[in-house]
């Protein structure tokens, strides 16, 4: 039955034989699951599915990487250890009340829908905090009133328990400040077209500050957690007003403002940190708050 | 109408997210069980796929490539299960075979093993791309979309996955011979 005529026509029947039909209660779990699975921002979607490979990717990548304050860039200032920006004192906001959490040790701001395929630890005490799913596994000190929401071994957010998230959360289920943590080949495929670069951190800035939509800042050499690399800020260049190959006409692509901390690994992928605000007013200060939590970072690079 | 229910369903619907996949979910569970060859891991993959897809439904610009975008993260989730599974060598429970069969049926019991043991053989990503095409009828290039690689890359992995599952079947072919010699 191997013969050369055989194994298409075989393959043809094989796949055909029996009728498949999937039990109702499959559906029915999926049903009860997203009811307890909050949906994410778009521009958090690109980076965790590396995997896709189309303009779809591009297009939410886009809403992604778009940002950047030029003004941010002037808090920007040398350092010892980390050399990256960002010196004020970070001001958390209140705390809110937790909430029940999907592990009885986990609690979330009563506001946060965690989502069940990678919740994070909640809310973190001030103090050290260590990620638990991620590779690299990173340890960091934050203040008060930060939380850690989504832990997987490819994707780690943090964010502050702030107003301005839990209006953002609760208008549109968007955070509207937060810090993501990735292992990544390409973190900013503004444009699958476009996109071949997925190489060192340098190179991934360079390739950025190449791209005609993004309006970017100049990358600056960093050092986080031991580990060296490039960090640029950026956003939808304002005069670019094309779309990428294949968008439909009503892409948005969106007003954030975006740092992007790339750091290469020995034969890894880079690692990218990525400061997101969806509101370009906020960022400065959110940049400002961040800074010092990612400067703190320390990288288990034997992972 | 899909492009309003995708709409809908981006903007937190559930319901309307569940009306968009109610159809569409014996096929998607065929893609996964003929990938996984496993039923109950088939189910597990087709819920982590369809929550996966109800999570980052916002990242999803155009209604009108729901059904690629779907597929694709389906695939996706199959490919690293069964990755997973060969990496732990775990005995999966092998698919009943005795099912209702097409009227013009024409394979034997004995062909049915052949292939299912050829085709557990293969890579999960070479089982993917069979199914694609043998399963769904997707050419190369609605693969390549539906993988996300070139064209050419697509074909090239079709042809390769076509002459993997051959030899895998002659390799089964000859120790079907010698066992039988030995017995």
């Amino acid at each position: 039955m191997t013969k050369e005529r055989d194994i298409e026509r075989l393959l043809d029947r094989w796949f055909s034989e029996r009728p498949i039909e999937v039990a109702d209660r499959v559906l029915d779990d999926v049903a009860d699951r997203i009811g307890r699975q909050p949906q994410q921002p778009a521009w958090r979607v690109s980076w965790r599915d590396s995997q896709m490979q189309t303009n779809l990717k591009a297009l939410i990548a886009a809403a992604a990487v778009i940002a950047i304050a030029v003004t941010g860039f002037a808090l920007l200032r040398p350092g010892s250890g980390s050399n990256v920006g960002g010196a004020t004192s970070p001001s958390p906001s209140a705390p809110a009340a937790p909430s029940a959490s999907p592990a009885e040790s986990t609690v979330f701001p009563e506001w946060y829908k965690t989502g069940e395929l990678s919740p994070g630890a909640g809310i973190l005490p001030a103090g050290d905090a260590t990620s638990g799913a991620l590779v690299p596994r990173v340890t960091f000190t934050v203040p008060e009133g930060w939380v850690n929401g989504a832990d997987a071994s490819d994707y780690y957010v943090l964010f502050p328990d702030t107003p301005a998230n839990k209006a953002a959360f609760a208008a549109t289920g968007d955070l509207a400040d937060q810090v993501l943590v990735a292992p990544l080949a390409s973190p900013y495929f503004f444009c699958d077209a476009w996109e071949e670069n997925r190489g060192t951190a340098a190179e991934m800035a360079a390739s950025l500050v190449a791209n005609e939509a993004l309006a970017t800042s100049e990358p600056i050499d960093v050092t986080v957690g031991g580990l060296s690399g490039k960090q640029i800020d950026l956003r939808v260049d304002p005069g670019w007003t094309e779309r990428c190959p294949g968008d439909p006409p009503t892409s948005d692509l969106g007003d954030a403002r975006v740092r992007a901390i790339l750091l290469d690994r020995p034969e890894r992928r880079p690692i990218v940190i990525f400061v997101g605000s969806s509101h370009p007013a906020a960022h400065e200060a959110f940049l400002a708050e961040t800074m010092p939590i990612i400067e703190s970072f320390e990288f288990d690079v034997s992972q | 109408m899909d492009h309003d229910l995708v709409a809908a369903a981006r903007r937190g619907d559930e319901r309307a997210f569940m009306d968009l996949i109610r159809p569409r979910s014996n096929q998607l569970f065929g893609i996964a069980v003929h990938i996984l060859r496993d039923l109950d891991r088939a189910e597990d993959a087709l819920q982590d796929a369809l929550v996966i897809a109800w999570r980052d439904l916002r990242g999803l610009r155009d209604p009108d490539r729901f059904d690629a975008w779907l597929r694709r993260l389906l695939v996706n989730v199959c490919i690293r299960q069964a990755s997973r599974e060969r990496r732990r060598a775990v005995n999966l429970r092998v698919m009943p075979v005795d099912g209702p069969a097409a009227p013009d049926d024409l394979l034997s019991i004995a062909d049915r093993d052949q292939l299912e043991r050829g085709f557990r053989r293969l890579p999960p990503e070479q089982r993917a791309i069979l199914v694609l095409h043998h399963f769904l009828g997707y050419a190369p290039s609605e693969i390549a979309e539906t993988l996300g690689i070139p064209p050419g890359t697509a074909r090239s992995r079709l042809y390769n996955a076509h002459r993997a599952m051959r030899a895998a079947l002659e390799a089964d072919a000859r120790l079907t011979v010698v066992e039988g010699r030995s017995a």
